[in-house]
């Protein structure tokens, strides 16, 4: 879930130096901002992405799978994520330890993320090492070692993660809740953690046959972006991972939940001083043509001290210290959400109170010019300042291409974006901001519990 | 220019929001780092202004940072420095909370207020073409306040709440009650956002006071970053000829305390699904000729997945999912921290084993090749630093504010290369000093008492005592 944010609002909406509200667009914003990026595709699948800057002499170097926690089962949910660990725990060449000591040896930060559906791995590190780390890359996507005692002790610090995240934390647990009563059928209805009798579960046979089925070039996303040449890229990603083999991946049949008809409800019992709630409407899968006009309809509502939620629930009526509202589109189906923090003593129903008052507002009458302007620049805004490192337009370009298959999506995002009108956002509230759709889950102290 | 690396190690990142140590051009070894140049310029009525310019993205950036922070509260005071920067956004004497909130989101941004121990610091940006606009409003909020009585009491209450709920935090629970622990009476021991109890005191009064004590350009600087126009800067001067300086009154911090035996604090809720430990005693000013020897102790120590403590910790022993300590270096000693979180159940082998990687660490000193991939690493990873001018101005910033030579700068790969092991381990043991920990626990009495008092004399509170 790390890049989502950065990802969704990079590269929509990027340079420009003029104040082009006053007058429609003469040229798309896109041209402003697109970037050089050379693809190319390796005989076994693998997709390599170069983008060459070189204002400090540094690489950001991504590898994505296109697997995550929606490939799980029941009873083995949290494999992709526990997984994603033990990649860190040695080949061959580079056993448990290597890695790490020479990563930070040469100056270099490594990690990985899991999400629903994906796996990505980055590392940015002096550019004098790049053929390091295309040797090291390329020999985690085949030679992974499986140690018993690796796994054990990984175990735990995944579990103590779980605690640390979920268990331990009131939206952590609210999350997992809320994950569950939005869907019954979907593998998205168990958190990327995934649950501690599954984790204590799992084994080696298993964590293998995870590997040896999803981590395959054909099945993989290669960003460079730095201080390189593209052809030596080009030369050393055919040197290195040529003679890995593709794979048949398997192609999964999900069963997914209906639209709902009713409103749902869920409640945990946590925390000792207020409510915290969740509310959810069905949204959109990635790439949906409606997924840029949620988004704006959902920092139009959410997102800020100047939003209409804020300004309604934690300003004016002081029930809530924060809300917020977003819209997530994930491979299978997506969610519109707003995460309400209210103030102690204050009830579910003061809130919703609000929400739907501000939702027919925003259902019978267009945003205003100032109101669109402000959205748009915000997008443009951080945008343009996510641009400036590596690291971020790495990030991006993987999240794109291991999505849709097509990295140049996000500069049509960008004018998509930019082209939204108020009407526009007008009707997509019409048509998902539907009470009878919604479901609203809290996490209640047991104070304040009503049975 | 200057030779330079950085440590971006998540150990410190905490340190480098604090103090940002400097960053330089190039690296041995390596190609030119281009870094942005900066410059500095005093204004008439004493405000610094730091300016970053870089034309290569169309946006600007402003900050204004105004010294003293949490600190300056007086003792019953807690929370003023922060409310007071908080309302700043509240009102000024021509535009509502609402509307300011509603200029600045129309420019795309949003004002960003945060206070911290020294100092408190606000920002905003905008694209290049509004930052006339940005200026204009960032300028009226700072200097034309309006303080209503209104707006007081709504902030009041959104903090007391806000406090409230995050006493259902266990992170926030167990920093707080530890720095209270640590520093007793001193300014560092209270929570920078304040105490219910004190916040509830607060009046319309001490936020005005605060603000015209405080809040001066003598005592602030300004940072300009990005797309700046020199139309922009040649405008400051008459922009800002209504903000007055004032004579500063200085009041010395107390100093803090001597080191003292170990002490265990445990502080339980029985609710927690896992238990939160803080280790620490009193570290360092930021001001202080050991500190890039001891960003090498520890880096060494828990600055990387190689480290002595996440090897053994987390790795060897699977015993949590994190360890991080810092020296948190500030005006005054600061505090040095040892954090974690574990399962209830293996508290105990969790400081144990700390412990005991501390003391060998502090006993042994680091070894050659650990001396090796720490420079490795402080050098290799520093373009990271500077790579943006946002990043560049936050280290230049830290610098004024803790009266940082630019030589810090200028000097810092050479002084690293020539620091040896055993300048290193003199470091640690003139600052690390593991039998005088002060030790917090915050979890269930029934399965976490019993395995602290195994390790030396218990102090026992429930929660409820110490918020």
């Amino acid at each position: 879930m790390f890049y989502y944010v950065a990802v969704v609002l990079f590269l929509q909406n990027l340079i420009f130096t003029q104040n082009l509200w006053a007058e429609p667009p003469t040229e798309k914003f896109s041209d402003k901002i697109r970037f050089q990026v050379e693809k190319f595709k390796l005989d076994n699948g693998l997709t390599v992405l170069i983008h060459e800057d070189s204002r400090i002499p540094m690489i950001n170097y991504q590898q994505w799978f296109r697997v995550g926690s929606r490939h799980e089962k029941p009873g083995r949910t949290g494999l992709a994520h526990f997984f994603e660990h033990l990649m860190f725990k040695g080949t061959k060449k580079y056993p448990d330890g290597e890695l790490d000591r020479l990563v930070q040896k040469y100056g270099g930060n490594f990690n990985a993320f899991t999400t629903e559906d994906y796996t990505g791995y980055y590392i940015q590190i002096p550019s004098n090492k790049l053929e390091f780390v295309i040797d090291i890359e390329s020999d985690r996507m085949r030679n992974l070692v499986f140690d018993q005692r690796a796994i054990d002790s990984e175990r735990e610090v995944v579990k103590e993660e779980r605690r640390l995240r979920y268990e331990n934390s009131i939206m952590g647990s609210l999350w997992e809740k809320n994950r569950q009563v939005l869907y019954k059928l979907s593998p998205y209805r168990w958190p990327v953690i995934g649950y501690m009798a599954d984790l204590n579960a799992t084994s080696m046979a298993e964590f293998k046959e995870f590997y040896d089925t999803h981590y395959a070039p054909n099945n993989a996303v290669i960003v460079v972006v730095g201080d390189v040449k593209k052809s030596n890229v080009k030369k050393l990603i055919e040197k290195y991972y040529g003679t890995i083999s593709r794979k048949e991946i398997p192609d999964l049949k999900y069963e997914l939940d209906p639209l709902p008809k009713n409103q749902r409800q869920g409640q945990i019992e946590k925390g000792e001083q207020a409510i915290t709630t969740i509310v959810s409407y069905p949204g959109v899968a990635a790439g949906h043509k409606d997924e840029v006009a949620l988004q704006m309809l959902a920092s139009a509502l959410g997102d800020g001290t100047s939003s209409r939620l804020y300004k309604i629930m934690v300003y004016k009526n002081q029930i809530a210290t924060g809300v917020s509202g977003s819209h997530d589109g994930n491979i299978l189906s997506g969610e519109l959400m707003f995460t309400i923090t209210f103030k102690p003593g204050m009830s579910v129903e003061s809130g919703l109170s609000l929400l739907d008052s501000e939702i027919r507002r925003m259902t019978s009458e267009p945003i205003s010019a100032d109101e669109l302007r402000k959205l748009k620049n915000t997008v443009l805004l951080s945008n343009v300042r996510g641009l400036q490192t590596i690291a971020a337009k790495a990030g991006v370009l993987a999240e794109y291409e291991t999505k849709f298959g097509d990295y140049t999506r996000l500069f049509g995002d960008i004018d998509k974006f930019a082209n939204i009108s108020a009407l526009d956002i007008q009707e997509i509230a019409k048509q998902y901001l539907v009470q009878q759709r919604r479901s609203i889950v809290s996490a209640i102290p047991k104070s304040q519990v009503v049975e | 220019m200057c030779k330079l690396a950085k440590n971006k190690f998540n150990l410190f990142i905490l340190i480098l929001v604090l103090i940002g140590v400097g960053g330089c051009a190039t690296m041995t070894g390596s190609s030119g780092v281009k870094i942005p140049s900066y410059k500095e310029t005093r204004l008439k009525n004493g405000l610094t202004v730091l300016s970053v310019i870089d034309r290569s993205l169309p946006y600007v950036s402003v900050g204004l940072l105004v010294q003293g922070g949490g600190a300056e509260d007086p003792a019953t005071k807690s929370g003023l420095t922060s409310l007071t920067a908080d309302l700043l956004e509240r009102g000024t004497k021509t535009k509502s909370a609402t509307e300011i909130a509603e200029q600045f989101g129309l420019l795309g941004s949003e004002l960003s207020i945060a206070t911290e121990r020294d100092y408190s610091i606000l920002s905003a940006a905008s694209l290049s073409a509004d930052q006339t606009e940005l200026l204009n409003l960032f300028f009226q909020v700072v200097t034309e306040p309006a303080f209503t009585s209104l707006e007081i009491e709504r902030r009041r209450k959104e903090l007391l709440s806000e406090i409230q709920r995050a006493y259902d935090q266990p992170r926030y629970v167990a920093n707080r009650i530890f720095s209270s622990f640590l520093y007793g009476a001193h300014p560092y021991g209270r929570p920078v956002e304040g105490v219910i109890r004190d916040i509830k005191s607060i009046k319309q009064k001490d936020i005005i006071r605060q603000y015209l004590k405080s809040f001066r350009p003598n005592n602030s600087i300004l940072i300009l970053v990005g797309d700046v126009q020199n139309s922009t800067l040649s405008s400051l001067e008459n922009k800002l000829s209504n903000w007055t300086s004032r004579e500063l009154v200085n009041e010395p911090m107390p100093t803090v305390g001597s080191k003292e035996p170990q002490k265990i604090l445990f502080v339980s809720r029985n609710d927690l699904q896992q238990s939160e430990i803080r280790l620490g005693h009193f570290g360092i000013q930021r001001k202080n000729d050991d500190f890039l020897a001891l960003m090498v102790a520890e880096t060494v120590l828990a600055g990387s997945m190689n480290s002595r403590l996440i090897k053994e910790i987390r790795v060897r022993r699977g015993l949590t999912y994190g360890i991080q300590t810092a020296f948190n270096a500030t005006k005054q000693v600061g505090p040095y921290i040892i954090s974690s979180n574990t399962r209830h159940d293996k508290v105990g082998e969790l400081i144990k084993e700390t412990l005991t990687v501390v003391k060998n660490f502090v006993r042994e000193g680091i070894t050659d090749e650990e001396l090796q991939d720490a420079k490795g690493y402080l050098l290799g990873s520093f373009p990271n630093k500077v790579e943006t001018p946002d990043r560049l101005a936050k280290i230049i910033l830290a610098y004024r504010i803790y009266g940082i030579a630019d030589e810090e700068l200028t000097e810092f790969v050479s002084r690293l290369n020539k620091l040896n092991k055993e300048d290193i381990n003199k470091a640690i043991q003139r600052n690390y000093f593991p039998d005088n920990f002060q030790v917090l626990v915050y979890g269930p009495e029934k399965i976490v008492l019993p395995q602290l008092r195994e390790i030396g004399a218990v102090q026992t509170k429930n929660y409820k005592e110490l918020l």
